[in-house]
Parts: C-alpha cells; sequence; structure tokens
C-alpha cells in the first residue's frame, strides 16, 4: 500500500487520478446503499402481502369444504343417494388438503389450534358421527338425526366460518398497516439522498482545494524563483520533499543554481589564467613576425625568380627573350645595371641602365680580358673599382660598384652567352653568386631552347617557302585528319577558306567541300580513303570546284612514310582547268570540223555515185558535176580557212610586216570587189590623205575582202556598201557597212567564234565556212587593232576595225636583234636531233637569233662533241638515230660534273616532263613547237644563268628585249 | 504512192536525197528546218521521215521525240547525221528512230534502207 502511495505522489497526473478516483468511489457506494435499502424494503412487503393472501385463501377453502361437507350429508339424509354419499368423502378428502396445505403455511398458535380442532372435529365427525347418523338416515330415524345434530354438530363449522371472517378483517387491517409503513421507509430513503449529494458536493470541493493547495502554489513559488534568478537575483530556496515533477524541477533547479554558482567562480579564475597566457603568446607572435618577414622576402626572391624562368621559357623571340632575362635578373639579384650578350655572330644583346656609349666599348673590348677568362674558368667572377661620378649617385663619399660576370655555359660546354651585373656600394656575396650562377644554367636551357627552335622556324619556313613556289596546291594531312600544312597555291585555289588551311581538320574541310564541290561524293571518299591510307582505285582524280568559281582540279596523293611507317598524307591539288578547257574546245572543234567537212562531202560523194551508178540526162548530168565542182570548191576553202585559222592560232602564222598606207590597201580592195555584184554599188569615203600601218599587207586586205564579200553575201536584196576610213585617236578606224539582212542581236556575241553561223531561214542559201570572221578577229588580234560590230536586225550591219597608227621612230640600232647568221654571239647551243628536216629548222632558227649552231644526230657523237667543245646549251631528241635513247645522253652528261651544269632542253614528241625534270633539264618542248619557243627558252635560262654558273655569254650579246 | 518527209537544212543534201528518190518513184516533200518539218508532220501524214540531226530551230532528236507523242500513227523515221561514232547511233535509235544514216552516205544505200522502211 505504501508502495502504491509513494507511485501516485511521484507524479502531479497520478494524484489527480486518485483524487478523482476516490470520489468517484465515495459515490459508487453511496448509490448502492440507497439503491440497495430501497430494492429490500419493497421485497419484504410484496413476500408479506402474499402469504396474507394466501392464508386466507386457504382458510376460506377450509371452511367451504367443511360447509360442504355437512351440506352433502344433509343432502344424503334427505335423498339417501348415493352421489351425495360419494360427495361426502370426496368433500372430506379436499378439506384434508386445505388443512394440510394450511398447516405448512407460516401459523400462529392461535391458527395452529384452529387447525387443529377443526381437523379433529371431522375426523371425530367421520368416525362417530357419520356412521350413526347414516345409519338413522337409512332407517329413517329422524329423531336420532336431530339428536345427534343438536349436540352441536355444526358448532364447530360455524366457529371455523365465523373464524375466518374474523381473519379476513384481521389481514385487512395489517395490510393497511403495512401500507403505511412502507411510506413512511420511502420518505426516510429521499431524506438519506439529499443528504448524500451534500456530502458528495461538499467532498467535490475539498478535491479541488487541495489541487489547487498541492500543485498550483508549489509551482507559481518555482516560477517566481526562476524569474528572480534570470533577473540576477540571490535565491533563497524552500526545500521541498514532494515527489512530483514539480518537486523534481524544483530540486533540479535549485541544484543548478548551485551548479551555476560555483562555475561562475570557476570561470573568474580561469579568466586570469588566460589574460597572463594571452601576454605570453603576445611575445610569441611578435617572434613570429619577424620570422615571417624573413620568408616572405626568400618567397618574393623565388617568385621572380620562377617568374623569370617561366616568362624566359615562354619567349621564342630573341630580343624579347633577352630583354626580358636581363629585366628579371637585375631585379632579382638588386643590382643597378646589367647586360646579357650572345656570342653569336651578331653578338646579340639587351641591356638594362647602360648607355650605349658603355655597350659598345664592352662589346668592342670583350674578347680582350673578359671572354678569354669565362671561356676557360666557366664560372663567374667579380671585379670591384671605385665608382665614377656619375654611378655613386646622391653620394658624396666615394663608394664601390662591383661588377659580376657570369658566363652562361650550354650543354656542350660551351660558352653561349655573358652577363654582367653591376652594383655600386654593397658587393655580391658567396650565396648571391652560387644562385646567380645556378640561374645561368636556367638561362643556358632557354637560350638552346631559343635557338632550336629558330633553326626549327627557320626550316619549316624554307619548307613553306618551297611548297609555296610549287604551282600545285599542297596539303598535308597527319594520320588524325589534321592539316599540318597548306601552301599559298592551295589558299588561292580556295579562295582563302580556313576549313582547307593549316590548322582545320579533314571532316571541316570535307563539310566545306559539300558546298563548293560538283558530286562531292566521289571526292569525299577518294580524300577518305587516302586519309585512311586505304588501297585507293586510282591515286588521283578530277574534281570540279564550283565556288567562288569553276575550276577543274585534279587531285593526287601520296602516301608519307617515316621509318617505314605512315605519318601523313600529302594531297597535291592541280589546277587544270586551262588543260581541260583546252581539251574540252578541241575535241569540240574536232567534231565541228567532222560535220563541216562531211556535209560537202556527202554531196561529192553522193552526186558522184549518181553520175556513176545511174542513166542520166545531159541536163541533170551537168547540173550534179556542176554542183560537185561547188562543193568541192567550198571544201578547199573550209580546209584553207581552217589551216589558216590553226596557224595563226598556234602563232606558226607568220607576219611579213612594214610599214603600209592603208588608204591605198582600201583602195585595192575596192578595186578588187566592185563589179562583182551588178546588185550593189560600193561606196568608199574617206578625208585621210595618208593612213601609214605597220603590218602584213596581204593579210591586211584579207581583213577587208572578207567584210566587203560578207557585206554582199547578207544583203541579197543589194543595196549601198560603204567602206569608210578616218582617224579616232591614235588608231585608224575603217567601217564596213551594208543594208541587208542585220544580225540578231542574241547571235552578236558569238559572232567571231569559228563555226559560229546565225541560223536564220533568210540566211539558209548563203554558203560559208564559219571561220571568215574568226580569221578576220585574229588577223586584226595580231595587228594589236580591235574589230567590233553593231547591228540592227533586218536593216544591215556595219563591222568596224581599228588598227593603231604607225609613228616614225627615230632608228635604234641596239634596240632590235640583228638577224644574223653570223656564228657566235648569243651563245653556243648543240642540237642532237636525227630528224634532218627538224634538224635544219632549229638551225636556222637558233642561227637567226644569233645562236652559234653544232648539231649530231646519234648519242655517241654527240657526246663526243660535248665533251670536245662543251656548248652552252643543249637540244636533245629523245628518239635519236637508230632508236638511241636520249634520256642516256642527259644521264652522262650529269655524271660528269665539268658538264653537269650545262642546260639541256629536251625536245621530243613525247610528253614524259616528270622524268626529265628529275634527271635535271632545264626545259621540255613538246613537238610540235613552235622554233622560236625553242630560242626564247634557250635565251631566257642562259639570261638567268649569267653570273651563277660557267656560262660565258659574250658581252656583245644584243639586247633584244622589246 | 508512199509520201515522204524530208527534212535537211542543206539545200545541196536536199538536191540529192529529192532526186535520188523521186527516180525511184517517191513523193518527197521538203522542209528547211525543224520548226518547218514539225508543221507539216503535224499536218499531213508521211509513211517515212528522213530527218537530219543538225537542224536550226528543233534538231532531229527533238523532232522524234515529238513525233512520238503524236497520237496518230507513227510514221518510219530514218536519221542522218555528220556525226558517225557508234554512241550518237545508240542515242538516236534508243530515242525512237527506225534507222541511222551517217553523211557521206551512198544514195544508193539510202534507197535501200528506204525501201527496207517502207516495204518492210
Amino acid at each position: 500500500m505504501d508502495k502504491w502511495k509513494l507511485y501516485a505522489r511521484k507524479s502531479i497526473g497520478r494524484r489527480l487520478y486518485v483524487l478523482i478516483l476516490r470520489y468517484f468511489a465515495f459515490f459508487a457506494l453511496g448509490a448502492a446503499v440507497l439503491l440497495g435499502t430501497n430494492y429490500y424494503t419493497l421485497q419484504t412487503y410484496q413476500k408479506e402481502m402474499g402469504e396474507q393472501q394466501h392464508k386466507q385463501d386457504t382458510l376460506e377453502s377450509m371452511a367451504t369444504h367443511a360447509n360442504q361437507i355437512i351440506f352433502r350429508a344433509r343432502g344424503y339424509y334427505s335423498f339417501l343417494t348415493q352421489f351425495e354419499y360419494d360427495e361426502i368423502f370426496k368433500e372430506k378428502d379436499r378439506l384434508d388438503a386445505a388443512i394440510e396445505e394450511y398447516d405448512n403455511l407460516n401459523l400462529n398458535a392461535e391458527e395452529h389450534e384452529l387447525s387443529d380442532s377443526v381437523e379433529k372435529f371431522f375426523d371425530n365427525y367421520f368416525a362417530t358421527i357419520i356412521p350413526r347418523t347414516t345409519a338413522f338416515a337409512r332407517n329413517n330415524d329422524m329423531e336420532g338425526l336431530r339428536t345427534i345434530s343438536s349436540s352441536g354438530v355444526a358448532d364447530e363449522v360455524n366457529r371455523l366460518l365465523k373464524y375466518t371472517e374474523e381473519y379476513k378483517l384481521k389481514s385487512q387491517q395489517a395490510l393497511k398497516q403495512q401500507n403505511n409503513e412502507l411510506i413512511r421507509k420511502s420518505i426516510l430513503l429521499n431524506v438519506g439522498l439529499l443528504v448524500y449529494t451534500a456530502g458528495l458536493l461538499a467532498l467535490a470541493i475539498w478535491s479541488i482545494s487541495r489541487i489547487s493547495k498541492e500543485i498550483g502554489r508549489p509551482l507559481s513559488r518555482l516560477a517566481h524563483n526562476a524569474d528572480r534568478l534570470a533577473q540576477g537575483e540571490t535565491v533563497r530556496w524552500d526545500r521541498t520533499d514532494s515527489e512530483d515533477e514539480i518537486g523534481r524541477l524544483s530540486r533540479s533547479f535549485e541544484e543548478m543554481v548551485v551548479q551555476l554558482q560555483s562555475k561562475e567562480d570557476m570561470l573568474v579564475v580561469q579568466n586570469e589564467e588566460l589574460s597572463a597566457q594571452q601576454d605570453e603568446l603576445q611575445m610569441q607572435q611578435e617572434e613570429l613576425q619577424g620570422a615571417l618577414e624573413r620568408m616572405e622576402e626568400n618567397e618574393r626572391y623565388l617568385k621572380v625568380r620562377n617568374e623569370l624562368i617561366g616568362t624566359i621559357a615562354n619567349t621564342l623571340d630573341r630580343r624579347l627573350l633577352l630583354k626580358r632575362i636581363v629585366e628579371n635578373t637585375v631585379r632579382l639579384s638588386r643590382s643597378e645595371k646589367g647586360m646579357i650578350l650572345l656570342l653569336n655572330k651578331e653578338r646579340d644583346y639587351s641591356a638594362f641602365g647602360i648607355s650605349d656609349g658603355v655597350i659598345a666599348r664592352f662589346r668592342s673590348h670583350l674578347d680582350d680580358f673578359v671572354l678569354p677568362r669565362l671561356r676557360q674558368t666557366k664560372e663567374p667572377f667579380l671585379i670591384t673599382r671605385k665608382a665614377q661620378k656619375g654611378e655613386s649617385g646622391l653620394h658624396e663619399d666615394p663608394c664601390n660598384v662591383t661588377e659580376l660576370f657570369i658566363p652562361i655555359v650550354r650543354t656542350s660546354g660551351e660558352v653561349a652567352a655573358v652577363m654582367v651585373l653591376s652594383r655600386t656600394g654593397t658587393s655580391f656575396s658567396g650565396t648571391e653568386e652560387q644562385e646567380l650562377a645556378g640561374l645561368a644554367k636556367q638561362l643556358a636551357l632557354s637560350l638552346e631552347k631559343l635557338e632550336m627552335h629558330e633553326e626549327t622556324e627557320r626550316q619549316r619556313q624554307l619548307t613553306q617557302n618551297m611548297l609555296n613556289t610549287i604551282h600545285e596546291g599542297v596539303q598535308l594531312l597527319d594520320m588524325e585528319g589534321r592539316i599540318l600544312q597548306a601552301n599559298m597555291q592551295m589558299h588561292e585555289l580556295m579562295a582563302g577558306a580556313e576549313a582547307a588551311a593549316e590548322g582545320s581538320t579533314l571532316d571541316r574541310y570535307l563539310v566545306h567541300l559539300e558546298e563548293h564541290v560538283e558530286n562531292a561524293g566521289n571526292l569525299k571518299a577518294f580524300l577518305q580513303n587516302a586519309a585512311d591510307g586505304r588501297a585507293l582505285p586510282a591515286s588521283s582524280m578530277v574534281y570540279r570546284l564550283t565556288k567562288p568559281e569553276s575550276r577543274v582540279v585534279q587531285i593526287y596523293c601520296e602516301t608519307l612514310q617515316l621509318h617505314g611507317e605512315r605519318f601523313g598524307v600529302l594531297l597535291v591539288h592541280r589546277d587544270i582547268t586551262h588543260e581541260y578547257e583546252v581539251d574540252q574546245m578541241k575535241s569540240e572543234f574536232v567534231s565541228t570540223v567532222s560535220h563541216e567537212l562531211r556535209t560537202p562531202l556527202a554531196s561529192v560523194l553522193g552526186f558522184a555515185e549518181l553520175l556513176l551508178t545511174r542513166e542520166l540526162k545531159p541536163e541533170r548530168q551537168r547540173k550534179y558535176l556542176t554542183t560537185i565542182h561547188e562543193e568541192a570548191k567550198r571544201l578547199t576553202s573550209l580546209i584553207n580557212d581552217f589551216l589558216d585559222l590553226q596557224r595563226m592560232e598556234s602563232g606558226k602564222q607568220t607576219y611579213d610586216r612594214k610599214k603600209i598606207d592603208l588608204l591605198a590597201l582600201l583602195s585595192s580592195v575596192v578595186e578588187l570587189t566592185s563589179g562583182q555584184s551588178s546588185r550593189h554599188r560600193l561606196l568608199f569615203e574617206t578625208e585621210v590623205g595618208q593612213a601609214p600601218v605597220y603590218g602584213d599587207p596581204d593579210k591586211l586586205k584579207q581583213i577587208f575582202l572578207n567584210l566587203v564579200s560578207n557585206a554582199v553575201k547578207y544583203s541579197p536584196e543589194g543595196g549601198d556598201i560603204k567602206l569608210s576610213l578616218s582617224r579616232e585617236g591614235t588608231a585608224w578606224r575603217v567601217d564596213v557597212s551594208d543594208h541587208g539582212l542585220g544580225i540578231p542581236a542574241d547571235a552578236l556575241p558569238n559572232l567571231f567564234s569559228k563555226f559560229y553561223r546565225v541560223d536564220n531561214t533568210d540566211r539558209r542559201q548563203i554558203g560559208g565556212t564559219g571561220l571568215g570572221l574568226s580569221i578576220v578577229k585574229e588577223i586584226v588580234h595580231v595587228h594589236d587593232g580591235d574589230i567590233h560590230v553593231s547591228s540592227e536586225y533586218g536593216k544591215g550591219s556595219t563591222f568596224t576595225v581599228t588598227l593603231p597608227i604607225y609613228e616614225e621612230q627615230p632608228p635604234q640600232p641596239t634596240d632590235r636583234p640583228v638577224p644574223s647568221r653570223r656564228a657566235g654571239t648569243a651563245g653556243k647551243v648543240l642540237v642532237v636531233e636525227d630528224d634532218r628536216h627538224l634538224q635544219e629548222m632549229l638551225m636556222e632558227e637558233l642561227q637567226q637569233r644569233g645562236f652559234q649552231v653544232f648539231v649530231s644526230t646519234g648519242v655517241e657523237e654527240a657526246i663526243q662533241q660535248i665533251a670536245a667543245e662543251p656548248p652552252d646549251a643543249v637540244v636533245l631528241d629523245l628518239m635519236l638515230e637508230g632508236g638511241q635513247d636520249g634520256w642516256s645522253v642527259i644521264e652522262r652528261m650529269k655524271q660528269d660534273p665539268d658538264l653537269r651544269s650545262i642546260p639541256i632542253f629536251i625536245s621530243s614528241a613525247f610528253e614524259e616532263k616528270d622524268r626529265a625534270h628529275r634527271l635535271g633539264a632545264a626545259g621540255y618542248l613538246v613537238k610540235p613547237y613552235a622554233p622560236h619557243h625553242l630560242s626564247d627558252t634557250i635565251r631566257r635560262t642562259l639570261r638567268e644563268a649569267l653570273g651563277k654558273g660557267p656560262i660565258l655569254v659574250p658581252a656583245s650579246e644584243p639586247n633584244d628585249e622589246k | 504512192m508512199n509520201r515522204i518527209l524530208l527534212a535537211e537544212d542543206e539545200a545541196v543534201l536536199r538536191m540529192l536525197i529529192s532526186d535520188t528518190l523521186e527516180d525511184e518513184g517517191y513523193e518527197i516533200e521538203v522542209a528547211c528546218d525543224g520548226e518547218e518539218a514539225w508543221g507539216m508532220i503535224q499536218a499531213d501524214a508521211y509513211d517515212l521521215l528522213i530527218l537530219d540531226y543538225m537542224m536550226p530551230k528543233l534538231t532531229g532528236l527533238e523532232l522524234i521525240g515529238r513525233v512520238r507523242e503524236l497520237d496518230s500513227p507513227l510514221p518510219k523515221m530514218l536519221m542522218l547525221s555528220a556525226k558517225s561514232q557508234q554512241a550518237e547511233q545508240d542515242r538516236v535509235l534508243a530515242a525512237g528512230a527506225d534507222a541511222f544514216m551517217s553523211k557521206p552516205f551512198s544514195p544508193n544505200e539510202l534507197v535501200k534502207k528506204v525501201k527496207e522502211l517502207i516495204h518492210g
């Protein structure tokens, strides 16, 4: 029990529970007592009522049966029926049962006596009276009967009945009394309930006051104390023994206050100790500060040194490197002045704080003392001397200047440079000297690196220059597809596109090509294969650039190997646009010529066949023969025109140019043509008296004859054809105009093209080769003139030719070559050629140009001639007499040191330029070529070689530059 | 009577061909350029067209193309060309011509070819 009490006291909650439980227990007890009492009272009342009623009923039953017996007996006496007799006994049984029941009830003495007397009476009645009476009745002895009856047989029954009546009254009274008793008890119970409720209320008030006393008061006291403590007041603590939370809180609060106070004391003590330690630390810190300053000083030095090494390691410019070295070293060593001087050919230097005069003096006297010593010892050395006036600055006292000479030694041991540092006042310590010597080693490495870089750069530049002199675009790709190098021609070809230039990649280049190349797919595949090193179907292909201008380019690739391993691919782009166009033109031309020739041929052959195979009338025969004749003539003039043009275009046409009068020439043209056509009138107008030009009279005449005959041809309806000559600036202008068909505007641009003929029904009947105007244009251009046409379709055309006016110049004998067969003016040339005809032609050309010419037809003969009398140049055919190989002449010449430098010009029908250049030929001419090309080439080569080689060209060589 | 259209811009050849074929009893009509020929083909029906390849305005090849697109029964077509390469011949035949002859040609050969084409 005490344990539970203790348990309840430890918590406010539990204490509250206990209080409430107590209250409820009291309430439940009271309620139970009241209810029980009430219940019991009612039960007792009901039971007593029941018993009373039962007793009364039984009694009544007894009285009834007793009465019945007497009644039945009297009935029997009267009627003597067996039924009545039996009924007497039946009633007797019923009476007995009622008596027995009555006896079992709770009876008092009087009632027992009544029951016994009744029982006794009837026992007696049946035992004595009934037999007698029955006998009397049967005997009809009424008297007997009356006697017996008057002997008081019925008295007992009457007493019973009377008693029963009495009992009934009595029990009614008892009932009334009991009711009164019940009401009294009820009132009593109600009063009890009121008292009990008042008691409950009182208990509740007491419980609340108890709670307030036991919980509220200590809490507010605690709060108050806590407030005071928080405000810093000293708290006098009332101890409490309470076991609950407040008690514990209060006790721990108290302990806390005690601890706080004790800790405060400790803190004060510690604080004093700390301030003592702080003083000590202050002292130590001051010591450290000193050390740190020294360290920082050191660090600064190292930083400058690292900076120096860092910057020089990254500097690849010589001047900048030297400048940085000297400036940083002076700063690093706390010197006033300094200088570094390279011991290369130029003796490059950089100085800091030194005048030019001093530098010049130092450089010129370097070899006297400083260098020999440094070279010998390879160690720094000091010179101390008195400061000169300028050097001591603001100091008045005499002081010393120390100069430190440091050699910068290569890894090979050679002194690469000298560094001089100068200090006024303080000297260099041993440590400083060592440090600077260490630095010098770093500098030596930097200088070597610089030299290596310069050498590499020089090589690179050389390679780039070489690449740039090549006519082909060159790209160098490494194995990763980077473009390592691209030359100038490549840039030009790609119009400066960065994707094709150095530093780009194959991938970018391919993307670039996508938009700039026709059918880029093939080229891309080619490049990809080349870069991947896969086998190529062909090592070269042709592609067409579309932007920025259309170019045809042949590309070929070469794999580059180093020590047997692939390291890159060289792509060479050759612009073959010109060759391609020439080729295109050639094949177009051939096709056109073929067409032009076939048409007249078809007529000639066709009519000839008809004449040969058919029987024809004479008129038709004549008609056909005339046609054959006409067509054959047309064929001839076509071939002539074509050959003329071909000769002119290839430069083989020779012009016999001289001073002529254009006026006279035009007059003769008019004379020749007028009268050819009856429908046309030829007019010639001019206001010029004389028109000198310099040209070939036959060719010039051809121009105007052609123009006039065209005018006639294309004005089939006839009309005036006007020829006029006038002066226009520095040129003569000749107009040929007609009033004929005219030329459609869209045909004008092509009018002077070969085989171009205006497609027009009106002109269908007008024959022609389509070459006339091309020839005219060629001749005009050769004469430095110009031709153009203006025309109105349907109204006529005007062709205008301008030719430069010839002005007489004072004779300049040295200005022009003197055609001479005199030998040996321009140099000696050996022509090795087995074709006699060509031999003669070349000989004539070269002799005319002032060369002394020898000829040979075979290899051995040529070699002998060359050895006997070395020529200045050799012209060599590759196929010589009896199938001898011309290459062997070159090979043998190149093997002989005396003959090696003689330029060789190959004149061959084969295109083997590559091989020729490999072997060292100076020039290559593919047959057929214009002979003057050969002489020009030789002349140019010899002039270029002048002063460089052993070729001696006579000083009297005429200058033939125009 | 079989009708033949000859389209040829060279007057001399026109004369050669028409004389030759007229001697053989054919009726020949001539056109001097492609366009004229096209007009005549549209207006009239011919058994055979002899076309020059290189003609002003419309070439023989273009004419073949147009004729093949016509609804009317297709005439036989013979192409004459100054170009003699096999490739040329293949192209012409592929375009729909029935025969090809290169210039210069033999008039007797031409007659043979025309007979072949017209009479099978």
